[in-house]
């Protein structure tokens, strides 16, 4: 094969980023897959990771195995589920991709113009492989309209799922520079424990069945398990459980309302 | 199927259908047969006629009688034979260049390039499962290929392949003797072998550390130890984990798959002393002597003095239907 001058230039330009500037493969490169769905990213909206992809790819099965088995009437025919700080907006296109045709309607948010902006290009690009509804939109979850916004959208959520910021203060200066100087702040370092405040967005909805998450927060090891659960606990989630990733490490925590 | 069923309970019925539709394979080249028969006896007929011409003309048509008759005939032993349930599935292909260094994994590229020619010509789907090259050299390539009967097809190549020639490589105008292990497994269906999650060491390369948020990997290697059978599997092929660990429980899954089968094979086939191997390989079973443009199946002892031809996967099918013919009066004669 022989390489075009323009070709060489960029080749020239991409080794250069990374060998350099250390900017992470999946930046020059320019897409990743994820489950069915293609992702475009770039920078500095966060690269989808692969511990993302296997839980969500999971937790469609779980949810496509427990539409097999509940009767009529305990799950809802059409979902509602938020994926809030969507970023690319890997997550929520993942289960529109995965999930059994017009099941669910994903609503995607995130702080960042940037994201949201990136999020409907890749929808635009995976329109062929989505079976589901996906809308993305922008909102800034920390700010008190946040939940008055939500509520605009749709009067009821039947899931939220999330990967929100959670590297620590501490551990944020000991990253690599190919995540640090690359990639959002606001995607990666966790404000407190304010962010859980998320699980508020929740509100009572009809669903019976407690065999059904109704809140799927990715966190950053087992050190996170317990305020999370703890924060799930005491906004009336009072089942809870841990799901590993293939790496062995505390990846999601996911919650249950039992009457 | 005359005459009176009515005293014939359902189920009765359903499985006499099914009876008399598994027959109709062989019923139907058989009637064929006969009618060919009947022709070729018109046909003798008529070359002891006084008519020089149609004498001529009958000559003609008796000798593509006779052929008719033979593909016919081939056709209901073929019939006759109790299907292989695997030879209908699609075939996990594997081939691993042998001794020779260089030369050997040139060769593997070539046998890999043979077989991809020749699945385009059957209108088989070819899909790369791993590989492992260095331009041409090809160490290792596991392909899935896809489509109707292709294990059938297939399954006679596994074995040791050896290639005798100058290698490209080779200054001083020397033959070499290399080999390229080809392995070909049925394609197994979910439904026949059961993979307990509990039984699966799965290894995610630099996995150590925190992981998530924390770092980007761009190593989505992945390796399955199945435990209780030893069987390891990787695959990198991909850009993601996921897609590796599928790819890599779909070979682990083909590999325990022709591990079962040929463990019945084996039971069932004890007593059978058979011409062409299980794909044992440790025996030599074709050699491919470039200077001599001769490609020789020991395991039928036939040559064909084309190897351009079969190299571009062209006349491969001749050397397939000879080990198909053997393969089935083999089969036939220990039934």
């Amino acid at each position: 094969m022989r390489l075009g001058p323009v070709q060489w230039a960029w080749l020239r330009q991409a080794v250069s980023d990374r060998v350099d500037r250390h900017k992470p493969l999946q930046y020059i490169i320019g897409d990743q897959p994820f489950g069915n769905a293609k992702i475009g990213i770039r920078p500095p909206v966060l690269i989808p990771r692969w511990e993302t992809e296997e839980w969500v790819l999971r937790l469609t099965n779980m949810i496509k195995e427990q539409q097999d088995t509940c009767r009529t009437g305990q799950l809802p025919a059409h979902m509602k589920i938020l994926d809030a700080c969507t970023g690319s907006g890997c997550i929520a296109l993942g289960l529109a991709c995965e999930l059994p045709a017009n099941s669910a309607c994903v609503t995607g948010v995130d702080i960042s113009p940037d994201a949201i902006a990136l999020a409907r290009d890749n929808l635009e690009r995976n329109t062929h492989s989505l079976k589901n509804t996906v809308n993305f939109h922008r909102v800034d979850l920390q700010s008190p309209k946040a939940l008055y916004d939500l509520r605009e959208m749709e009067t009821q959520w039947h899931m939220l799922v999330s990967n929100p910021p959670y590297v620590t203060a501490a551990e944020y200066e000991q990253l690599e520079p190919d995540v640090r100087d690359w990639e959002d702040v606001r995607a990666l370092l966790a404000r407190l424990a304010k962010d859980l405040g998320l699980s508020k967005v929740h509100s009572d909805g009809p669903l019976a069945a407690t065999n059904f998450p109704r809140l799927v927060i990715e966190i950053g090891g087992t050190k996170q398990v317990e305020p999370v659960r703890q924060a799930m606990h005491d906004n009336g989630f009072n089942l809870t459980e841990v799901w590993k990733d293939m790496a062995d490490t505390d990846r999601v925590v996911l919650g249950y309302a039992k009457k | 199927m005359s005459g009176d069923v009515s005293g014939l309970d359902r189920e009765e019925l359903a499985r006499l259908s099914k009876e008399f539709s598994d027959t109709g394979h062989v019923v139907e080249p058989y009637t064929r047969l006969l009618n060919l028969y009947a022709e070729l006896v018109e046909l003798q007929q008529m070359i002891n006629s006084e008519d020089e011409s149609l004498r001529r003309m009958a000559q003609e048509e008796r000798k593509t009688a006779l052929e008719s008759i033979a593909a016919c005939e081939h056709e209901i032993v073929g019939a006759l034979l109790p299907k292989d349930s695997a030879e209908s599935a699609g075939a996990i292909l594997e081939i691993r260049s042998g001794t020779g260094g260089d030369e050997a994994s040139l060769f593997c590229g070539d046998l890999l390039n043979m077989y991809e020619r020749y699945a385009q010509l059957r209108g088989w789907k070819w899909n790369i499962m791993s590989m492992t090259k260095d331009g041409e050299r090809i160490k290792e390539a596991v392909i899935k290929v896809s489509g109707r009967g292709v294990f059938g097809v297939l399954m006679f190549e596994s074995g040791v392949h050896r290639v005798q020639r100058v290698p490209a490589t080779e200054t001083q105008g020397r033959t070499h003797t290399s080999t390229a292990t080809v392995a070909v497994l049925p394609q197994a269906t979910n439904v026949h072998i059961e993979i307990k999650d509990s039984d699966l060491r799965i290894d995610v390369f630099r996995a150590s550390g925190k992981g998530g948020q924390h770092v980007n990997t761009t190593d989505s290697a992945v390796r399955i130890t199945h435990m209780p059978t030893g069987i390891v599997v990787e695959n990198q092929q991909e850009r993601s984990q996921l897609q590796n660990r599928e790819k890599a429980l779909q070979i682990l899954r083909a590999r325990m798959y022709e591990r079962e089968r040929q463990k019945l094979d084996s039971e069932r086939r004890a007593s059978r002393n058979k011409l062409i191997g299980s794909g044992d390989r440790s025996e030599k079973c074709r050699t491919y002597n470039y200077a001599q443009s001769r490609v020789t199946d020991h395991r039928i002892n036939f040559s064909l003095y084309d190897i351009e031809n079969v190299m571009n996967g062209t006349t491969l099918q001749n050397l397939i239907d000879q080990l198909r013919i053997q393969h089935d009066l083999d089969e036939l004669a220990h039934m």
